[in-house]
């Protein structure tokens, strides 16, 4: 029984791997074509966040986070893939308003009852 | 006797009052209904608060796999390794850090399920739908839940009956032959009782034979479990829970040609016989004061009835089980809620008749105390202490210190340090019923000093130390997690299973050194938005010395590696693919085959699943995509009944490609 060897034979992948995962922890990612937005969505709940953050996340859409207290949406993108009018019209095609621009009354009746912002806040 | 047993545990009692401390939710979802906060992203993750390296495994994680029950559950969770245990009852088998499932302590909402003669059979019966969600610790778990636990602990939460499902349905089928339904009726009779029906069917109908060894791959026959319980919450804050399980196991295989209730006498086709009944009963009450959320008392009772019947080829083993249970629990704080301390009393019995060749009887009774605190010193520091000591019938007094220690400098980091000892008795000839598909003879060498013991075999004792690391990272602004863990088990006392000789199966006290050495990396990724990708590694190294000498442990591979990548697409159909890279194993020798290194092999696997108005859900996916298998399983399969046929020496996947199709519906 040759142990050993299978050792020496499968470990040679070990350090392979470390390097691999390391080397992912410290390369810093290159991005220069990078910009970040604030911009107000309105909104009531956890339902409300989750569709204002997946709408945004078209391609060219790095991360967006949308917070209910400020009525603010933080949306990092790359202007060169993608407009902030562009991210603003797939918020109003889900139905929430935006700074500049208010979503249609057809896409607004499609929200649950407990995300009707315009005439009601979410029950706490 | 027990006059001894109430000083001890006066002792131990103004041992902890110098140490009071308290934490209000941790009894409360432990023993009672369990609150846990969703997240949507995860289906996996690390709990960086708890002091303990705790995974919780969300239901959402178990839809990706086939998953059908318990030890099926696994396929997207590096950490557990899962394999056939032989080629003929078609058991499927759990380790982790490369130590056997019995050696992990499972519980069903925090009552120990599956000891004794269960520890394989039993994770056949808890089907994968109705688990909601399960935590996996590594390293010695908490002394509240007993003495046991050396690898880890796994606790299954079930759905609950209070839940707003009022039913849910599933129908699974694959291309092999196998059938299963699973249904959970809910239905709050009042706004304070509710109750919920669990039932479970399962057929394998086909007699499959994929590694063309001349053996049915997968026994035939059918399974049930079926399971009702209440929930009541009464007044002041008292919770009330009853439950009861019932399983049921009529499997037949063997030889293709071997067909059920033959006679074997005349040695003309091997067949393979298994019957299990099991009744599981427990019962939980709960407080939590109102006005002093930090205190509150506990007590979890459960009892088992447990019967089967093998038998493979001319070997028969049957064996029956009566166990029971109470675990009580006290929690208060000491000063602030910073300083928490839960204590209690448990006793456990467990009555086991086993017939193999002859009768082996045991009664083990354990009457035990217990005491743990947990310290919050600051966001970066805190601890878990405790200590257990108990009175076993044949081992006398033990005691079982644990510790946990969590370090976090900073919210991306965690470091993580645990230390504890475990002791437990080896359930050896169910834990080891694979050796029973050979003809290998068995040999039990007792010793003087262990001969009143069970089996006559010193218990397993060992130390378990482990260190890890989780860091939370952000590339390209999407989340990462990497972590990094090395946890290491030392047996004082082991009962060695060595099955180095050919023919034959020798269990005796350890003699030596024996440990378990388990490294694992692990690195998650959102790649791109609902794109999720999992790469683990792991490093084995298992030694135990033999009578023949020092040698790794036969069937652990020293290496495994894993990709998993799970991706959504914007209208809600997932898909899932997974990699799964299983390094050579040691196979000892056998009948004309020396002892050789298996083949390094990997398995694939992928599944698509479409959810409609969170109603209904269909599923489709491929186990084992590349068709590999372990062929040439069996050794001498043409002749059974001569000394060498070996059915047991399994490293491999035993079945090829398999494609299944489920449903899943589910009303609120």
């Amino acid at each position: 029984m040759d142990l050993n060897k299978l050792y020496l034979h499968d470990m040679k992948l070990l350090p392979l791997l470390f390097v691999f995962l390391l080397s992912a922890v410290y390369v810093p990612a290159f991005q220069s074509d990078i910009k970040q937005d604030t911009i107000g969505v309105r909104g009531n709940c956890s339902m409300c966040k989750e569709r204002i953050e997946e709408a945004c996340y078209v391609p060219g859409v790095k991360k967006a986070t949308w917070n209910a207290r400020n009525q603010t949406l933080v949306v990092i993108y790359k202007p060169s893939k993608v407009s902030l009018q562009k991210i603003v019209a797939q918020i109003a095609i889900a139905g929430h308003d935006s700074d500049s621009l208010k979503a249609s009354d057809a896409s607004y009746k499609k929200l649950p009852d407990c995300c009707t912002y315009r005439s009601k806040s979410c029950p706490k | 006797m027990f006059s001894k047993v109430a000083l001890i545990f006066s002792c131990l009692f103004l041992w902890t009052s110098s140490a009071w401390a308290q934490q209000d939710t941790m009894l409360r979802t432990k023993t009672l209904k369990d609150v846990r906060v969703r997240h949507k992203e995860t289906t996996t993750k690390i709990d960086s608060k708890s002091i303990q390296q705790v995974a919780l495994i969300s239901g959402k994680e178990l839809l990706k796999a086939a998953c059908c029950n318990l030890s099926e559950s696994f396929e997207t969770t590096p950490s557990i390794d899962v394999s056939f245990t032989d080629a003929v009852s078609g058991y499927k088998q759990i380790q982790l850090l490369g130590l056997a499932s019995a050696n992990t302590l499972i519980t069903r909402e925090n009552i120990p399920d599956n000891r004794g003669l269960a520890a394989i059979t039993g994770l056949s019966l808890t089907p994968g739908t109705w688990i909601s969600s399960m935590q996996l610790s590594k390293g010695t778990g908490s002394v509240v839940n007993g003495f046991e636990s050396l690898a880890g602990q796994l606790n299954v939460e079930w759905k609950k009956p209070f839940d707003n499902n009022r039913f849910y349905f599933n129908a699974y089928q694959n291309s092999q032959g196998r059938s299963e339904v699973n249904a959970i009726w809910a239905k709050k009779v009042t706004k304070k009782i509710s109750t919920n029906l669990l039932a479970h069917y399962k057929n394998q109908w086909a007699k499959m034979d994929q590694n063309k060894d001349g053996f049915t791959d997968q026994p035939l026959g059918d399974q049930w479990v079926l399971s009702n319980r209440w929930i009541i919450f009464l007044q002041r804050d008292w919770e009330v829970q009853v439950g009861a399980k019932f399983s049921k196991i009529d499997n037949w295989g063997g030889q293709l040609n071997y067909e059920k209730g033959e006679d074997q006498s005349n040695r003309l086709h091997w067949g393979y016989l298994s019957n299990l009944q099991r009744q599981d009963y427990w019962m939980k009450i709960g407080k939590v004061f109102a006005a002093t959320p930090w205190k509150s008392i506990g007590i979890q009772m459960s009892y088992v009835l447990h019967n089967e019947k093998n038998s493979f080829g001319l070997t028969a083993y049957s064996a029956n089980q009566k166990s029971n249970y109470v675990n009580f629990i006290y929690q208060t704080k000491f000063k602030t809620t910073d300083q928490v301390v839960r204590m209690g009393m448990s006793w456990q019995q467990d009555k086991i008749n086993e017939t193999f060749y002859q009768t082996f009887q045991r009664n083990e009774k354990v009457l035990g105390v217990f005491s743990e605190a947990t310290l919050v010193f600051s966001n970066a520091w805190s601890l878990v202490a405790g200590m257990r000591l108990d009175h076993h019938t044949n081992y006398g007094f033990f005691t079982t210190p644990r510790l946990h220690v969590r370090y976090a400098p900073n919210p991306s980091n965690t470091f993580r340090f645990s230390l504890g000892r475990a002791l437990r008795t080896a359930s050896l000839l169910s834990e080891q019923k694979a050796y029973m598909a050979s003809n290998r003879s068995w040999i039990l060498h007792n010793d003087a000093q262990t001969s009143t013991n069970p089996y006559g075999l010193s218990p397993e004792v060992a130390w378990n130390t482990g260190f890890n690391w989780n860091k939370k990272l952000e590339w390209d602004y999407r989340p990462a997690a990497l972590s990094i863990e090395c946890y290491k088990s030392i047996f004082t006392q082991q009962v060695v299973v060595d099955i180095e000789q050919y023919n034959e199966v020798h269990l005796y006290n350890l003699q030596g050194q024996s440990s378990a050495t388990a490294l694992q990396v692990q690195l998650d990724y959102e790649l791109a938005h609902h794109l999720d990708l999992r790469l683990a590694y792991k490093y084995y190294d298992v030694r135990i010395d033999y009578q023949s000498g020092a040698k790794q442990k036969p069937f652990i591979p020293s290496n495994r590696m894993f990709v998993n990548v799970a991706y959504q697409t914007r209208n809600k159909i997932k898909l899932d693919a997974t990699w799964n890279w299983v390094g050579s194993k040691r196979v000892p020798i056998a009948y004309q085959s020396a002892a050789y290194l298996s083949p390094a092999f990997a398995q694939v696997a992928f599944q698509i699943s479409k959810e409609y108005q969170k109603k209904y859900e269909w599923y489709l996916g491929v186990e084992n995509a590349l068709n590999y298998m372990q062929t040439s399983a069996i050794i001498l399969p043409q002749s059974p009944f001569d000394p060498g046929f070996d059915a047991a020496l399994i490293w491999g996947p035993l079945m090829g490609r398999s494609v299944y199709a489920g449903f899943r519906l589910q009303i609120k």
